[in-house]
C-alpha cells in the first residue's frame, strides 16, 4: 500500500471516530448542559433558533449592524416616525435575543409610547397589541425562563388594557373581551345560586377542559372518538374555505358568531343578511352526523389557536382556574394573573435554593402583578359583553363587575408570595405591602358583601380582619381592633362615611347597588335584586338625613340634589337608563324578572328603540314586541303622574343661595 | 420542447418591419381601449356624493330675533364653511383620480413598443409567459400564492430592466470612443458576475417588498415603507452596486490588461474615464427608472386601498374622513412646505425693551459682583446673547401657572388661498421626559376653538388643521395652556413646567404634487449615483480593485452619514470631559477635526435627505434640487479632472497586474 493511500485511510478512520464520537458527546452534552441550567432553554436543543444562528453568523458586524438599529429607532421616534418601529423592533430583538432589556424596551416603546400619538382608539389598540405580541410570542420564545419578560408582559395586560389612566382604556377591555370570546367562546354565565369559590371554579374549569385535554395534531384528532366524522366535517370546512388550514382564529370567530346569532333575539333579522358562504358553513354546523364531531373539532382548533397564535397553554389555564378562582379570560387582568405566575413557575427553579441567584430575579415585583390581577378579578371578573354588536358594529355594551369568589384566593396567595419576599415577613418589619393591600381589600369585601345582603360573608371577613396577626404596626394612630369592633351596620356607614371625600362617593355606592340590582334582574336572582334595593334605600335614607350637616360646610351641596327626593324615580331612571344600554335579550330577561313599577319606566324607551325591529323581524319568524317586551298594567296612569311631575320640576322655584 | 428552429423563426419574425408595424397598432389601440375601459367600468362604482361635507344649520336666520346673526355673520361663516368644506374635498380629491392608471397604462406601452422596435418582443413574451406558466399552478394554492406573485413580479421588472439597457444600449450608439467605451460598460454590466448579482438582489428586493408589508397596519405607514424601502432601501443597493461595479469596470480591466486594448487606440484619458462614467451612470439610471416606477406605481396602487377605518376605498361607514386616510394624503403623499413658529426676538421686535433689560440685568451683576465691568463691549454682547437666549427660551416654556402663552406662524398665506389643509406638529418636553407619563394640555386655536391634548413628553404630536385658521395677513395663532379642564369643570394646573425645543413648533402645508416631489428625488439620487460613480472610477485608476472598493465605499459611507457625524459633534469635542477646563487631548482632536473636515465636506450631499423628505411627505424644492445637483456636480467634474490627469500620467504597461 502507498503512502499516501495509508495517510488517507488513517484520516479518513479518525475523522469517522470523531464524528461518531461527537454525536456521542453532543446528545449527552446537550442533556447535561439542560440537567445543570446551563442554557437558556429548559431543553438545550431549543437554545438555538434560526435568528440566533444567524447574530452568530454575522460575527462581528452584529454589533455595528444593532448598533445602527438602535440608533435609527431612537431617532425615528424621538422625530415621531413611526412607520418602521414595529420592523425596527423585531430585526434588533432577532439579532440580540437574549437580551430581555431589549425585548422590555421595544414593547414598551410600541404599547406605551408610540400608542399615545395616534389619532383613533382603534390604532392605539393596534400598537398595544403589537407591544404584547412582541413579548408573548417572540420574547417568551427566546428567553422562556426569564422571568423579566414576563413581569412586563403581565403589566401591560394589567396596567395598560385593565387599568384606566389611558383614555381609550375602555376600547381595550371591549376589544380584548371581543377577542377572547371568539377564542374560547362565551363562558359559563353568572349563576346566583354558587356561592362556593370551589364550584364556581370547577364550573369555569369543566367548561375549559376540553380545549386543554384537545389533541395536538390533526392526525392524532381523526384517530380519536369521531374520527370519520371529524374527517368528513373537517373536509368539509376546507372546501368551504378554500384554505389548506382552515381552524385558526378566523374560523373560531365565524363559529362564535353563529352561535351568538342563535341565541339573539334578533336571529331572524341577522339570518335574512347571511351570505351564501355563512348559509352553507351553518348547513354544515347543523348536519346530525356532526353533532358530536363539531365541538372536538372546535376544541381542536381553540387549542391550536392558544397554542400557536397566543402562546398560551390551556392545561395551564384550566390549572389556573381551579386554583385561583373561576377566570373569564375575557378579562386582561387574567392575562395579567397568567403571563405573571407562569413566569414564576418557570423562574423559580432556577433560582431556589440560592441567594445570590435568587437576586437575579424580581420575584417581589412580579407576585405584586399576581396579586394585584387577583384584585382586578375580584373586583371585575364578571363580565358582561354584547358580542354581535362587537363584531359588527365596533362597540357595543360592556359591563364588569365583582367576581367575589376571588376574596379567599387574594388571601391565599398573599400569604404564599409574602414567603419569597424579604421586605414582607411578618415580625421582622412593621409595614408590609402584601399585609396594607390585603386589609384594604377585605374591608373592600365587607362593604361588598354587606351591600348585596350576605351578612354573613360580610362578618366572616370582618372577624378574619379582626383576628389578622399579619395587621401592620408602624402607625401607632390606628386601631383596627378598636375600629373593627363595632356593630357591623355602623363599621360599613363609618367607612364610606371616613373614606368619601365628596358626595359622589356616596353616589357611587348607591348607583353600584341599583346596578347591581339591575343586573340581579337580568341573571334572574330576584332574592339579590331585593337586598341591593334595601341597601340602596337604606343609604338613600341615611344620606338625606345627613344632608343637612354637610349644606353648612360642604360647598359640593349641589351635587347632592342630583339624587333627588324620590327613590323610587331615582331607581326607575337608573333601570330604565341600563336596559336601553343591555343587548336586546339582557334587556329581556331584566325585563321579565322586574317589578311592575320597574318595567313602567323602561316600557316607552324599549317601545321606541325595538318595536319597529321586532315588528318587521315576525314576517320571518320572529317574535313581536309585545312577546319580548308585554306592556306593564297601569301605563296610561303612569304616564299622567310623569308628566306632572315633569310640570312640576320645571316650574319649581330655584332655591336661593344661603349663606352660613 | 421548443425547437431551435421555431425560436429562430420567431427571432425573424420579431426583427421584421411588418410585425413591428401591426403589433405596434394593436398595442396602441389596445391601451387607448383599456383605459377607458377601465374608466367607463369604474366611474359608476366611484361613489359621486361628498357625505364629509358640513353644512350650515338650516334653523339659523337673521330674524332680527335677539341673539340671532347678522347677514354678515351669516355669510361669513357660509364662506368660512365653504373653504372648510374645499379643504376636505382636497382630502378626498384621489377617490376619482385616473392619472396613476393613465402612468401604468403609458409606461407598459411605451416599454412595450420599445421593445417592439428592438426586436426583442417576442422573446419577451415568451419569457412572460414561462413565468405565467410556472406560477400559474403556484397561485391556485394559500400558502404558494406569494410565490406565484413573487415569480410574476420578477418577470415583469427583469423585462423592463431589459428593455432600458437596450434603449441605453442604442441611445449610446453614436460614434466614437467616449459611447463605446460606455456601450462597453453597459454589455460588462450584464456579463459581471457582481454586478448581475446585484442587479437581480436589486430587482428582488423590489419584488419582494409589497410582502413585507402587514395588512392590518395603517395604509400611511404602509405606504410609508414602502416609500422608504422602494427608494432608500434600493438606492443603497445601486449605490453598492454602482460603486463597486465602477471600481471593477477599471481596475479589474488594468489587472487583466485589457486597457491596453484600449489605450493603444487613440482615446484620450479623459474619454475613456468620461465613458466609463456615462456607462456606469446610464445603468444606474436604469435601475433607477424600474424601481421608480415600481414603487410610484405600487404606492399609487396602495392609495386606491381602503385605509383603517374606511369599508371601502375613501369611504367610511358614516361618510366621514378616516383619520388614516387624511393623514395619507394631507402628510405623506403630499409635498409639504415646513413653516417655524416666528421666534419672539425682543432685540428685533422690541429693542427698546430689550436694552432696558440688559442695562438692568447689568445693573444687577454689577451690584453682586465688584469685578464685573459694565462698560466692556466683550461682556455687554455676552450678556445681550445670553439674555435673548434665557428670554426665548423663557418664550418656549409653558409654566407651571395658570394663563396662556400664545405661538404665531407666519407665512401661511398660500395655504389659505388654496383651501389646504394644514399640519401643525409640535413637541413638549416635561422633565426628564418620562415615558410612563402623559400630559394634558389646552390650546386654543383662532378661528377653530379649544381643544385639549394627552401629550407623551419628548415625543412629536400632530394635529390637522382647516385652512380657515388662517388669518388674512396669513398667520396662525395658537395658544397653550399648561392646564387642562377636570371632570368638575376646574382647570387643573400641570405639576411641572413644559417647553418647546427649537425645532418643537412647525406648521406645513402641501404645496404641490407628491408626484412631482417623487420625480425631484428620483432625479437627486441619480445625481448622487453619478458622483459615486465618479468616486468609483477615481480611485481605481491609481488603486487596486479592492483598495479602490474600500477607499469608494468609505466616501459613501463619509456621505451618507455627514449629517450624523456632525449631530454627534454636538456632544463630542476634542476636550476632557472629566476636567472643568479646556484641556485638548490630542486623540479627540484628531478625531474632532477629520470629522469635521468629513460633514464639512459633503454636507450638501447629506443635507439633501431625498428619501427622509419623501417619506415625511416634505417639499423638495427646485431651489435645493438645482444647489445642491450643481454643488455635487462640481465635485464630480472636480473628482473627473483629478481622474484624467491621474490615468493619463500613468504607465500602464509597466503595470503587469501581478
Amino acid at each position: 500500500m502507498q503512502g499516501d493511500t495509508k495517510v488517507q485511510l488513517l484520516a479518513a478512520g479518525v475523522l469517522a471516530a470523531s464524528v461518531s464520537s461527537s454525536i456521542f458527546l453532543s446528545t449527552r452534552l446537550a442533556a447535561e448542559a439542560s440537567r445543570a441550567e446551563l442554557v437558556y432553554t429548559t431543553r438545550a436543543v431549543e437554545g438555538q433558533p434560526p435568528q440566533v444562528a444567524a447574530g452568530i453568523a454575522m460575527g462581528a458586524f452584529r454589533g455595528i449592524f444593532v448598533n445602527f438599529l438602535w440608533m435609527r429607532a431612537n431617532e425615528l421616534k424621538e422625530a415621531g416616525r413611526y412607520h418602521e418601529s414595529v420592523e425596527l423592533a423585531k430585526a434588533i430583538t432577532t439579532l440580540q435575543p437574549r437580551f430581555p432589556r431589549a425585548w422590555v424596551f421595544h414593547a414598551w416603546n410600541l404599547a406605551y409610547n408610540i400608542s399615545v400619538t395616534t389619532q383613533t382608539p382603534r390604532e392605539r389598540w393596534q400598537w398595544v397589541r403589537d407591544g404584547i405580541n412582541i413579548l408573548r410570542i417572540q420574547g417568551v420564545n427566546s428567553n422562556p425562563n426569564e422571568l423579566l419578560i414576563y413581569k412586563e408582559l403581565g403589566w401591560f395586560f394589567l396596567h395598560k388594557v385593565q387599568g384606566i389612566t389611558d383614555d381609550a382604556n375602555i376600547y381595550y377591555k371591549k376589544m380584548h373581551a371581543k377577542e377572547w370570546q371568539a377564542i374560547l367562546g362565551a363562558p359559563p354565565g353568572y349563576d346566583p345560586t354558587i356561592r362556593d369559590r370551589a364550584a364556581a371554579s370547577k364550573r369555569f374549569a369543566d367548561w375549559l377542559r376540553p380545549v386543554a385535554e384537545a389533541p395536538g395534531t390533526m392526525d392524532a384528532l381523526i384517530a380519536g372518538p369521531e374520527g370519520e366524522a371529524i374527517a368528513a366535517l373537517v373536509a368539509e370546512l376546507r372546501a368551504l374555505r378554500g384554505n389548506e388550514e382552515p381552524f385558526g382564529y378566523e374560523f373560531l370567530r365565524n363559529a362564535e358568531i353563529d352561535l351568538a346569532v342563535r341565541r339573539s333575539a334578533r336571529r331572524a333579522t341577522i339570518e335574512k343578511q347571511f351570505r351564501p358562504r355563512d348559509l352553507q358553513f351553518r348547513a354544515i354546523v347543523d348536519n346530525p352526523a356532526y353533532a358530536a364531531a363539531w365541538p372536538r373539532l372546535l376544541a381542536f382548533a381553540r387549542a391550536k389557536v392558544l397554542r400557536e397564535q397566543y402562546n398560551m397553554d390551556p392545561a395551564i389555564m384550566v390549572r389556573f382556574t381551579e386554583k385561583y378562582g373561576p377566570i373569564d379570560w375575557r378579562n386582561p387582568a387574567a392575562h395579567g394573573l397568567y403571563w405573571s405566575a407562569v413566569g414564576v413557575e418557570r423562574a423559580f427553579p432556577r433560582a431556589e435554593g440560592d441567594d445570590s441567584n435568587m437576586k437575579n430575579y424580581d420575584f417581589l415585583n412580579t407576585d405584586r402583578v399576581v396579586v394585584q390581577s387577583l384584585q382586578e378579578l375580584y373586583r371585575t371578573g364578571t363580565i358582561y359583553l354584547d358580542y354581535l354588536s362587537m363584531e359588527f358594529f365596533e362597540d357595543g355594551y360592556y359591563l364588569a363587575t365583582v367576581e367575589p369568589s376571588f376574596v379567599d384566593t387574594y388571601g391565599e396567595v398573599a400569604e404564599e408570595v409574602r414567603q419569597r419576599s424579604k421586605f414582607d415577613q411578618r415580625w421582622a418589619r412593621g409595614f408590609s405591602f402584601y399585609s396594607a393591600g390585603l386589609e384594604n381589600f377585605l374591608r373592600d369585601a365587607i362593604r361588598y358583601f354587606y351591600r348585596r345582603g350576605q351578612r354573613d360573608l360580610a362578618e366572616k371577613y370582618r372577624q378574619r380582619l379582626l383576628t389578622a396577626d399579619w395587621q401592620n404596626l408602624n402607625d401607632p394612630d390606628r386601631n383596627t381592633a378598636q375600629d373593627l369592633a363595632m356593630p357591623l351596620d355602623d363599621w360599613v356607614r363609618k367607612e364610606l362615611v371616613d373614606r368619601q371625600t365628596s358626595p359622589s362617593v356616596a353616589i357611587s355606592e348607591i348607583g353600584a347597588a341599583v346596578e347591581g340590582a339591575v343586573m340581579a334582574l337580568r341573571n334572574g336572582d330576584g332574592e339579590l335584586f331585593d337586598r341591593q334595593v334595601r341597601y340602596a334605600k337604606d343609604f338613600f335614607d341615611y344620606f338625606r338625613r345627613e344632608q343637612v350637616r354637610f349644606t353648612s360646610v360642604n360647598p359640593n351641596d349641589a351635587r347632592m340634589n342630583i339624587l333627588g327626593d324620590d327613590f323610587n324615580l331615582l331607581v326607575g331612571s337608573r333601570f330604565a337608563l341600563m336596559i336601553q344600554n343591555l343587548p336586546l335579550e339582557d334587556a329581556r330577561a331584566a325585563y321579565v324578572t322586574a317589578p311592575v313599577g320597574l318595567r313602567q319606566y323602561a316600557f316607552d324607551i324599549l317601545s321606541e328603540l325595538y318595536k319597529q325591529e321586532l315588528t318587521e323581524g315576525t314576517t320571518d319568524g320572529g317574535e313581536s314586541f309585545a312577546q319580548v317586551f308585554p306592556e306593564p298594567p297601569g301605563m296610561p296612569e303612569f304616564r299622567r303622574r310623569m308628566d306632572a311631575l315633569r310640570e312640576a320640576q320645571e316650574g319649581r322655584p330655584k332655591p336661593a343661595l344661603e349663606l352660613k | 420542447m421548443i425547437s431551435a428552429t421555431f425560436l429562430t423563426r420567431c427571432d425573424i419574425v420579431q426583427k421584421s418591419r411588418l410585425y413591428k408595424l401591426i403589433a405596434s397598432a394593436i398595442l396602441i389601440v389596445a391601451a387607448v381601449a383599456g383605459y377607458f375601459t377601465y374608466w367607463a367600468l369604474t366611474k359608476d362604482s366611484i361613489d359621486t356624493s361628498t357625505p364629509w361635507r358640513l353644512e350650515m344649520n338650516p334653523d339659523l336666520k337673521a330674524d332680527g330675533t335677539p341673539n340671532a346673526p347678522t347677514q354678515e355673520d351669516l355669510s361669513n361663516a357660509r364662506s368660512e364653511l365653504e373653504r372648510f368644506n374645499r379643504s376636505l374635498d382636497r382630502i378626498m380629491s384621489g377617490r376619482a383620480d385616473y392619472t396613476s392608471v393613465a402612468v401604468a397604462i403609458g409606461s407598459a406601452l411605451l416599454l412595450s413598443l420599445a421593445a417592439i422596435w428592438l426586436g426583442i418582443s417576442l422573446s419577451l413574451l415568451m419569457l412572460l409567459l414561462g413565468a405565467g406558466l410556472v406560477s400559474a399552478p403556484l397561485a391556485a394554492f394559500e400558502s404558494t400564492r406569494d410565490w406565484s406573485r413573487l415569480i410574476v413580479a420578477l418577470a415583469v421588472l427583469g423585462s423592463s430592466f431589459t428593455v432600458l439597457m437596450r434603449l441605453l444600449n442604442l441611445a449610446l450608439s453614436s460614434p466614437g470612443p467616449v459611447m463605446a467605451i460606455a456601450r462597453n460598460v453597459l454589455a460588462e454590466a450584464t456579463r459581471l458576475r457582481l454586478s448581475v448579482m446585484f442587479i437581480v438582489l436589486i430587482l428582488f428586493a423590489l419584488a419582494t417588498l409589497p410582502f413585507l408589508l402587514d395588512a392590518e397596519r395603517p395604509l400611511r405607514y404602509r405606504v410609508q415603507m414602502v416609500l422608504q424601502y422602494g427608494t432608500g432601501g434600493i438606492f443603497w443597493g445601486v449605490a453598492l452596486l454602482v460603486v463597486l461595479f465602477s471600481v471593477a469596470s477599471v481596475a479589474t480591466e488594468q489587472r487583466g490588461r485589457v486597457i491596453w486594448q484600449t489605450m493603444t487606440k487613440p482615446v484620450a484619458a479623459w474619454q475613456y474615464i468620461l465613458g466609463k462614467w456615462i456607462g456606469v451612470v446610464s445603468l444606474a439610471a436604469a435601475l433607477l427608472a424600474v424601481s421608480g416606477a415600481g414603487v410610484f406605481l405600487f404606492v399609487e396602487y396602495l392609495r386606491s386601498q381602503p385605509a383603517q377605518g374606511e369599508v371601502g376605498p375613501f369611504k367610511t361607514s358614516d361618510g366621514s374622513i378616516s383619520p388614516d386616510r387624511q393623514w395619507l394624503e394631507t402628510q405623506i403623499l403630499a409635498s409639504r412646505v415646513l413653516i417655524p413658529n416666528t421666534p419672539q426676538d425682543l432685540r428685533v421686535n422690541d429693542p427698546a425693551r430689550f436694552a432696558q433689560a440688559v442695562e438692568s440685568y447689568m445693573r444687577d451683576l454689577a451690584a453682586a459682583n465688584s469685578a464685573f465691568n459694565p462698560n466692556d463691549p466683550a461682556t455687554r454682547m455676552e450678556v445681550e446673547e445670553s439674555l435673548a437666549k434665557a428670554l426665548e427660551q423663557q418664550y418656549r416654556t409653558l409654566d407651571s401657572a395658570p394663563g396662556m402663552t400664545e405661538y404665531v406662524f407666519e407665512g401661511l398665506g398660500p395655504a389659505r388661498d388654496a383651501d389646504l389643509p394644514i399640519i401643525f406638529r409640535y413637541r413638549l418636553d416635561v422633565g426628564s421626559n418620562r415615558p410612563d407619563l402623559t400630559y394634558k394640555f389646552t390650546l386654543l386655536i383662532q378661528n377653530y376653538g379649544m381643544r385639549v391634548v394627552e401629550v407623551p413628553p419628548g415625543q412629536y404630536m400632530t394635529l390637522a388643521l382647516p385652512s380657515l385658521v388662517v388669518d388674512p395677513e396669513g398667520k396662525v395663532r395658537i395658544r397653550f395652556a399648561n392646564a387642562f379642564p377636570a371632570d368638575d369643570g376646574q382647570y387643573m394646573i400641570n405639576a411641572e413646567a413644559a417647553s418647546f425645543p427649537k425645532d418643537g413648533l412647525s406648521m406645513s402645508f402641501s404645496l404641490g404634487s407628491w408626484r412631482l416631489n417623487f420625480a425631484r428625488v428620483i432625479f437627486v439620487l441619480w445625481i448622487k449615483l453619478a458622483f459615486l460613480a465618479m468616486v468609483g472610477i477615481f480611485a481605481a485608476t491609481f488603486l487596486s480593485f479592492a483598495v479602490a472598493s474600500m477607499t469608494a465605499l468609505g466616501v459613501f459611507a463619509a456621505a451618507e452619514s455627514a449629517v450624523f457625524i456632525r449631530n454627534a459633534l454636538e456632544v463630542f469635542s476634542e476636550y476632557d470631559p472629566s476636567k472643568t477646563e479646556n484641556v485638548v487631548v490630542l486623540w479627540r482632536w484628531v478625531v474632532v477635526t477629520i470629522a469635521r473636515s468629513v460633514s464639512s465636506i459633503f454636507q450638501v450631499y447629506a443635507e439633501l435627505e431625498p428619501t427622509e423628505k419623501l417619506v415625511e411627505g416634505l417639499h423638495l424644492a427646485w431651489g435645493s434640487v438645482t444647489m445642491g445637483s450643481a454643488a455635487i456636480a462640481l465635485a464630480t467634474v472636480i473628482t473627473f479632472v483629478l481622474a484624467s490627469e491621474i490615468f493619463r500620467r500613468r504607465e500602464l504597461a509597466m503595470y503587469s497586474g501581478s
